[in-house]
Formats: C-alpha cells, structure tokens, sequence
C-alpha cells in the first residue's frame, strides 16, 4: 500500500484553501522582488517559503498531537522525509520564479538555501515547544538585526550558505525529534485560534506556573457562577482566565520597542529604523491580539447559568476591550516611538486602526464567542487563513495608500473611526444573531 | 514461561513536586490479559504510557518487549496497539480514511478484521470523525489498535464510553483476539464487574505503588466473604479475630466479614461466636478496597 504521511495531510480543506490564496500572493511577490533586485528576491523567497513551512508546521502539529501519532511505526520519519521533500520542491519553484524575474543576476543557489531553512524554522516554529517560545524573542533578533545591518545576506553569500545549512538542519531536527513528538502527543490536540503559546506551559520546565494557572481556573470558576447580572463583573471574570503565557507577546512586544525603538533614537538616526519598528508595531500587536482573544469567552462552563442577554453583553464588551486593553499595554512603548519619529505618526495610527477594524473578525476567526474551538476545524482554518490574507492585503493598502486619496489627516481620522465603528456594528449584529439562536456549548460556524 | 511484555525496576516518575509512579517494580507476561485498576490518580495512565515510551522514567528502568522503552523502534511499535482514554484522530477525515491513513503505516495490518470490528461495533466507515460521539471515537480507536494484529494491547479505559452492549461484544472480542492472536492485553478500568470475567491477572496500583501484582484466581483464593448470622445471642460490635480484615456489622445478629483464608478456621469462628456463617468467594469489586487501602473504606 503506497503510504503518504504528510502530503496525505495536504489533502483537506485549509491546505486547498492555503494554496488557493496564497499561491497568486506568492508568485506576485517572488517576481516583484526579483525585479527589484537579487537582495530583495532572496529576503522574499526566504519569507514566503517561511509562510509555505509554518502551514506544514501547523498540519504536523494537527498530526503529531492525535493519539495514534507516537505509536505509528516509521511515522515521525515519513513525515520527515515528506516535509523535506515539500520543502525542496517550494524552493525549487521559489528559485525557478527568480530566474524568470531577476535573470542572470537572481543568486538561486543562496535563494534556495535561505528559503529552504525559513520553511524548516516555519515548520519548527508550530511544532516544537520551544520554537513558539523563542519565536517573540526571534523577531525582536530578526528586527534589531535588519535594523543594524542595512546589507543583507546577499553581500556574504559564503556565510549565509552554511549557516542557513546549520539552521535547516537545527530546525528540522528539533521538529521531528521524539522529544518533540512525546510532548505533542501527551498535549492533545490542538485548539483553533491558538496556534502558539498554548503548549510550553505545560513543559516540565514550566511548573510553577502550571500551578498556578490551575489554581487560577478554579477561583475564576467559582466566581464566575456567582457574578450576578452585573456585566462588567462579567468581563472581568472572562479576563481571569487568560493563560499565564499570554503575558510573553506584551513582553516581547514592550522589549523590543524599549530595545529597538527607545535605544535607536535616541543613538541618532539609523536608516529605515522609524520604518522598520513601525512594523514591528503592527505585527507585535496583531501577535498580542492572537494570543489575548484565543484565552477567554463569555461562556466558560461555569458561566452557564448567565443568561443569553449576559452573554451577549459581556461577548461584546470584552470583544470591544480587547484591544484597547493591548493598546494600554503598548501606550509606553508608542509614546516612546511617536517622540522619536513624529512623522510616522500617522503611518502607525492608519496600521493600528486597521488591525482595530479587523479584530472582530479575527475574534469570530478563534473560535465561537461561547468558548472553545469552532465545532469544524477545516471550516475555521478557511476562516482564519481568509481573515489573514484579507488583513494583510488591507494593511498596506490603507497604511500607504489611503494618504494618496485622502491627504487631510483629519478626513483620515474620520474615514478610519468609520471603518472601526462599522466593524463593530457588524460584530454586534453577529454576535446577536449568535447568541439568539445557537447553543451555548459546542460552536459550529 | 511466555515472553516477556513489559519489566519495571525501581520505576519512579515524578511530575515537579507530584510523583505518579513510586519505585515499581513489575514482570508482565504473555499471552494473557491483565487488569490494571486502582484509585483516580493511582498512576495507571502514567504506567501505561511508560509501556509505549510516551512518558520517560525519572529513576527507574522500563523494557517493553525486551527493549528500553526509550529506545523503543519501529519493529517493537508495530506489535503494539493503543487504546487511549480519550482518543483523538484527524477531524477532517472519514473513519474509513482514517483507517486507511493508518493501515499503510502497519505490515500487518487484518482488513477483514477492519470489516469485521466495524460491523460488530456499529462503526460507519463513511462518518466523519468531527462528528464522532465520544464512545464512537472511543470505538474508532479499538479498530485502529486491533487490526494491526499487535502482540501488545494497551486498553486505558476502553468500556468507560461504550454502552452495555457495545462494551459486552468487545470483552468477548479480547477474549477471541487473545486465543487467535496470542496477544498480551493490558486493560486499565473502573469497571471491575466487567473486567473480572475477562482478565487473568491482576495489578493493582495504589498511590503509583504496586499494591498487588498477582493471578486473579490467586487474589481471589487468598480472600472470602462470610455472612454472619447470629444463633441465640447478639454479636459483638467488632470482631478481633486476626484473620478478618474488614466488617460490617448490619444489625445485632448479622454481620457481613471479609477474612483472609490463610489461617481462618470457619468451624472455630462458629463456635467461639455461636453463630452460622455462610462462606462465599470474594468478587473484584469486595477485592478492590482491601487491595487499595487494606480494607480502610
């Protein structure tokens, strides 16, 4: 019988729908970056391929954490040589894209080997407990690096080969070791909307605040029954919940503008470094949302008796809290920036008011209002990778091109306070619609 | 003698401050069933899980067929086959592909074994495994880890989610897999009405200590239960008689014991208390509290 382990994986819904969507973005990118020049093309190709990996990552981790996965002989290696081979393959494409694009001067071989170990860290980034540990910590790496180093690793191709060798093989070893197999198997499986985070807490290096996090569930489960009508105390109980570990994106977050930002300016002017941690903002935020709105509902199981009116409002409110809550987070760490780039003010005020714009439906992406997964995953995967790519295509349309059609700073304002509020009078109908007609347990979309 | 399945020695595993398994010591052989029970939190999931090299020892050494289980190969996971508590599969696959995912995976794997368990079980092949209830999942899992035709079943509470008839037809099924496969079953459950009539030997873990290891028939002989009633006057509030080890006094004249055999002498009990007594032998369910806790509940 011909045995497929991981291009069998492939064959669903979310993997159809990941290529669908993100193959045209791809070739786009690839070729408009190899016009630009053989350095931009090689940092592409390492991020799309980084994008094609962390996929794999994810439907490895789908696989890895069911219970038939430890004791599958010759499992973890077919998976292995499979993923490799996929990886291979995007490469191959990847390069083959940049010779169309950027002819004689595209540098395929370093192209392929950057790309190669982006696909292995992004497939080692889902998997591992580590990797989704280190990742915040990576980013900030990557950002301090681009920042400091305005030539990229086209100028030592020498250097870049073998330690983008050594990174593929770190990655890829770390991914498919039984260690990292044992740990999937033993965590279960995954929850929608809860990609990274989840996991390391329950390493065995984690366990005082494992502790405390059970503890933590308890006391919020006995609250929660006795809050009464009171829709504030609701929220507040929904918040007790948030994992220990959703505090690492703020950390990460926060370091990086205090070491990034902060440290930078007030050095002197660094080329592109307004830019760059301008960025940093949105992707630290967007990170800090996925971890806050995957942590918490309106209807943990000892909230049941609320009635669906409460439920309702404290959905709502939390969905409206939720990032200002994260902005009040950040607020030191913008106020730094804005003092150090006043003219980038407006750049990140646009980025922030489209991730604002689009946080409900990354909320709706995460799971149902009422707690818990999303009853069909590969429907909830679809949802996600479309919310996903809808929000990084309207990033740069509106970061960039709004000001071209509207100059007024203030007629900006208003066109982005609509877009927020009518984001959230949609939400709203939703979430009515939601809790007037489903179950309170098990959310099907 | 049969082969070796699976050895302990001074096995400990802790979990920070918590620890689950306490310096077990164990020999199981096969072919042969063996009930492994005890309390909630007992450690039977943890033992289980050091079987198949899930969970690694913190002290201790752990062979399973005859290889540490840390270094457990392909060669050995194929002859295992695994029922977990609580199951999980590819939620966007059918049950038949699910089947088929893992068959390719299995040298020896029985497809009309596959057809057999489906239609025994009820389990349709075509359902989708997101909508699976949980005894179906529960089901799905028994499929997957007998058809492989394994020389080692692990069963960590397969009845708890199976309705009666369902759970009656897959404890006679281990029955036949035992007989025509020769394979070694290691079933973890609370269900010990029902495990009794099926397992030959018995390892009771107490607090992740091996409060017996031992045939069933053994424990058994070793136990009786005597129903007291009184001749002509009252019986005493506690009986200080050595070989009894625990007892219910229902009422003045009637009382319910459970004694050790080695060393009660019946005609001796009934003339000292002036009293009939009606022996009978010990089922798993009386066994199971002198085994966890010496009789305490």
């Amino acid at each position: 019988m011909r045995r497929r382990a991981f291009l069998r994986l492939l064959e669903r819904p979310a993997g159809i729908a990941f290529a669908a969507l993100f193959t045209p973005a791809a070739v786009i990118t690839l070729f408009v970056a190899g016009l630009r020049g053989p350095s931009r093309f090689v940092e592409a190709a390492g991020l799309v391929c980084f994008f094609v990996g962390a996929f794999g990552g994810i439907t490895l981790t789908d696989a890895a954490r069911c219970s038939f996965a430890w004791t599958l002989p010759r499992y973890r290696r077919a998976l292995l040589v499979e993923f490799a081979f996929c990886g291979a393959v995007v490469c191959a494409l990847v390069t083959l894209i940049g010779a169309v694009s950027a002819a004689p001067s595209a540098p395929a071989l370093l192209a392929a080997a950057v790309g190669f170990a982006a696909y292995a860290v992004g497939g080692a980034l889902f998997l591992t407990p580590e990797g989704s540990l280190l990742f915040p910590f990576a980013f900030i790496a990557f950002v301090a690096w681009r920042l400091w180093t305005p030539a990229p690793v086209i100028s030592a191709p020498l250097a870049a080969m073998p330690v983008s060798a050594a990174v593929s093989a770190l990655a890829i070893w770390s991914a498919f070791s039984s260690r990292t197999f044992r740990w999937s198997a033993l965590l279960g499986p995954r929850e929608d909307g809860r990609l990274m985070w989840n996991g390391w807490p329950t390493m065995p290096w984690w366990p005082r605040l494992r502790r405390r996090r059970a503890g933590g569930r308890r006391r919020d489960a006995a609250r929660a029954r006795y809050v009464g009508t009171s829709v504030l105390r609701g929220v507040v109980s929904s918040y007790r919940p948030i994992r220990a570990n959703a505090w690492l994106p703020a950390t990460a977050g926060l370091s990086m503008f205090y070491v990034a930002a902060v440290g930078p300016n007030a050095l002197g002017s660094i080329p592109r470094t307004g830019f760059w941690i301008a960025w940093a903002i949105f992707i630290v935020f967007s990170l800090m949302s996925r971890s806050s709105y995957g942590h918490h509902s309106s209807a943990s199981r000892a909230a049941l008796p609320w009635s669906r009116r409460h439920h309702l409002a404290v959905a709502f409110a939390r969905h409206l809290g939720d990032p200002f809550v994260i902005l009040l987070v950040l607020s030191p760490a913008l106020a730094a920036f804005a003092v150090g780039n006043p003219q980038l003010l407006g750049f990140v005020g646009r980025g922030i008011a489209v991730i604002v714009v689009f946080f409900p439906a990354f909320q709706w992406a995460a799971g149902p209002p009422t707690g818990g997964p999303w009853a069909d995953r590969g429907v909830a995967m679809i949802l996600t990778l479309s919310v996903g790519m809808a929000f990084l295509l309207a990033l740069p349309l509106v970061v960039s091109g709004l000001p071209l059609l509207v100059t007024s700073g203030a007629a900006q304002a208003v066109v982005l306070g609509l877009l927020v509020a009518g984001s959230q009078v949609l939400n709203w109908r939703r979430l009515k619609g939601y809790f007037a007609t489903r179950d309170l347990v098990g959310g099907e979309p | 003698m049969g082969e070796m399945i699976f050895e302990a020695s001074g096995l400990t595993k802790e979990f920070g401050e918590v620890t689950a398994l306490r310096d077990v010591s164990l020999s199981l052989r096969g072919p042969s069933i063996i009930g492994l029970i005890g309390r909630n939190a007992s450690g039977k999931t943890t033992l289980l899980r050091h079987i198949v090299g899930l969970q690694l020892p913190t002290r201790g050494q752990a062979r399973t067929l005859g290889v540490a289980t840390r270094s457990l190969q392909h060669e050995q996971l194929a002859r295992i086959g695994v029922v977990p508590d609580a199951p999980t599969f590819m939620r966007w696959m059918s049950v038949g592909e699910q089947l088929r995912y893992l068959s390719a995976f299995y040298p020896r794997w029985d497809m009309e074994r596959q057809s057999s368990l489906a239609g025994l079980l009820e389990l349709d092949l075509h359902a989708d495994v997101s909508g699976l209830s949980t005894g179906s999942a529960q089901k799905l899992a028994i499929v997957a880890a007998l058809c492989p035709r394994p020389d080692l079943i692990l069963l960590d509470e397969p009845v708890s989610n199976l309705d009666p008839i369902a759970r009656d037809q897959f404890l006679k099924l281990l029955l036949e897999i035992v007989q025509e496969d020769r394979a070694t079953i290691v079933i973890s459950s609370h269900v010990l009405h029902d495990i009794e009539s099926t397992v030959d030997w018995i390892v009771c873990l107490n607090n992740g200590t091996v409060a017996a290891d031992a045939a069933l028939d053994d424990l058994k002989d070793q136990y009786a239960e005597w129903r007291v009633l009184a001749r002509t006057r009252d019986l005493p509030d506690r009986f200080a008689d050595a070989f009894v080890v625990r007892q219910t006094v229902m009422e003045p004249r009637r009382a319910r014991l459970v004694v050790r055999t080695a060393g009660a002498d019946l005609r001796a009990f009934q003339a000292a208390h002036d009293a009939d007594v009606e022996a009978a032998p010990l089922n798993l369910q009386g066994l199971f509290p002198i085994l966890v806790d010496n009789g305490r509940h």
